[in-house]
């Protein structure tokens, strides 16, 4: 039992002419979970907007930078090699995403939460570096602060913003810290440090040696 | 209810409360506390150290394998690892009593070691991992890991190919 209208996928791939990979799962207390990935970001608005007519809300938007997917059997191939003549390696291609987006670590991944009638239907929309957005603030209020916290955080533009100013960060500050600085989670992690591991080593050494 | 009444009862009840330590106590079976690491069903994947959100899991080269430690100390007991573990290698035992001594702290450590082996086929010098089972299809029988396990990756990836052809 679901509480999205049924050919909902149907007529967001009408208003997404590029198309969207749809997925949805509905859980034993029938809360459907749906997301849509948009090929193109460009249909965002056409597909909020669709969203909007449905009587949707926006719960909320979440910007990710998302590294690029690690090289699989790179340490096993070291490990098999040795001595042997190197494999020829032929130049991977990087992966790209559902529309083509190239995830090299530094394309955007932004996330619009939204809420129908108690069932979620997140749409994804990649946008690479030096892309741009369009502001969705103009059909649904909540997502103002949002999108102006992921021009502050990253270096997304977001298109037609009506009130493009600072959210948190001083105007003084460059923008895009998550790129350039370190998040302040990442420098308190210190608690799995090299130097830790060595000492659990050498304790470990004078107990069985 | 009458506070004589309840006086009463309790006196005739005695406490409730468990005499830990002096005494035995209880724990659910379900508890999750202490990681228990199985070496010799491990596949190697390493899935448990990227998720582990504390960073409490490192595996590492050992000149006789690869030696896998999980630290308590930095252990939250949050069972991502054992969520994501794919053989059920590393799991959470009802455990909880893990109080030391600062001095003891480094040794606060679940140890397993993966033991190097001699590739069977090739005589290459490589890691006696579990076969890979999951996405394998038609599953490995128990043959199929029995000739898979003394073997080395890529001996391992032929032997899946030629068993691939057959079928």
């Amino acid at each position: 039992m679901t509480r999205l209208p049924k050919d909902l996928e149907a007529r967001l791939s009408a208003v997404a002419p590029s198309g969207i990979a749809w997925q949805a799962a509905t859980d034993a207390n029938g809360v459907t979970t749906a997301w849509a990935e948009l090929a193109d970001r460009n249909d965002l608005v056409p597909v909020a907007t669709l969203l909007k007519e449905l009587g949707a809300r926006l719960s909320m938007t979440t910007a990710s930078q998302p590294p690029a997917p690690p090289e699989e059997d790179e340490e096993e191939e070291e490990e098999t090699e040795d001595g042997a003549e190197p494999a020829e390696k032929p130049e991977k291609p990087v992966p790209t995403s559902f529309g083509g987006t190239p995830l090299d670590g530094t394309a955007y991944h932004l996330a619009y939460h939204f809420d129908l009638d108690g069932d979620t239907l997140t749409v994804v929309a990649w946008v690479p570096q030096g892309g741009d957005i369009a502001s969705l603030t103009p059909l649904y209020r909540t997502a103002d602060w949002g999108e102006r916290e992921m021009m502050e955080l990253y270096a997304v533009v977001v298109r037609d913003h009506p009130d493009p100013r600072r959210l948190f960060i001083d105007p003084a500050i460059e923008p895009a810290v998550f790129e350039r600085l370190i998040p302040y989670s990442t420098l308190v992690n210190a608690a799995s440090t090299k130097g830790l591991w060595d000492k659990i080593a050498k304790v470990r050494k004078e107990v069985a040696p | 209810m009458n506070v004589l009444t309840l006086f009463a009862r309790n006196l005739l009840r005695g406490p409730v409360t468990d005499p830990y330590p002096f005494g035995p106590t209880v724990t659910q079976k379900r508890f999750r506390g202490r990681i228990e690491f199985d070496a010799a069903s491990c596949e190697g994947c390493k899935l448990c150290e990227r998720v582990c959100p504390s960073g409490a899991i490192k595996f590492s080269k050992d000149p006789n394998g690869l030696a896998f430690d999980c630290w308590h100390a930095t252990c939250v007991f949050c069972g991502t690892c054992a969520f994501y573990c794919p053989t059920g290698s590393i799991r959470q035992t009802n455990d909880w009593s893990l109080a030391h001594v600062a001095a003891d702290k480094y040794r606060m450590v679940e140890h397993g070691l993966i033991p190097n082996q001699t590739c069977v086929e090739c005589g290459a010098t490589t890691l006696d991992t579990a076969p890979m089972q999951s996405g394998v299809k038609p599953p490995l029988t128990a043959e199929d890991v029995a000739t898979l396990r003394p073997l080395c990756p890529k001996c391992r990836a032929k032997f899946m190919k030629n068993r691939k052809a057959k079928k």
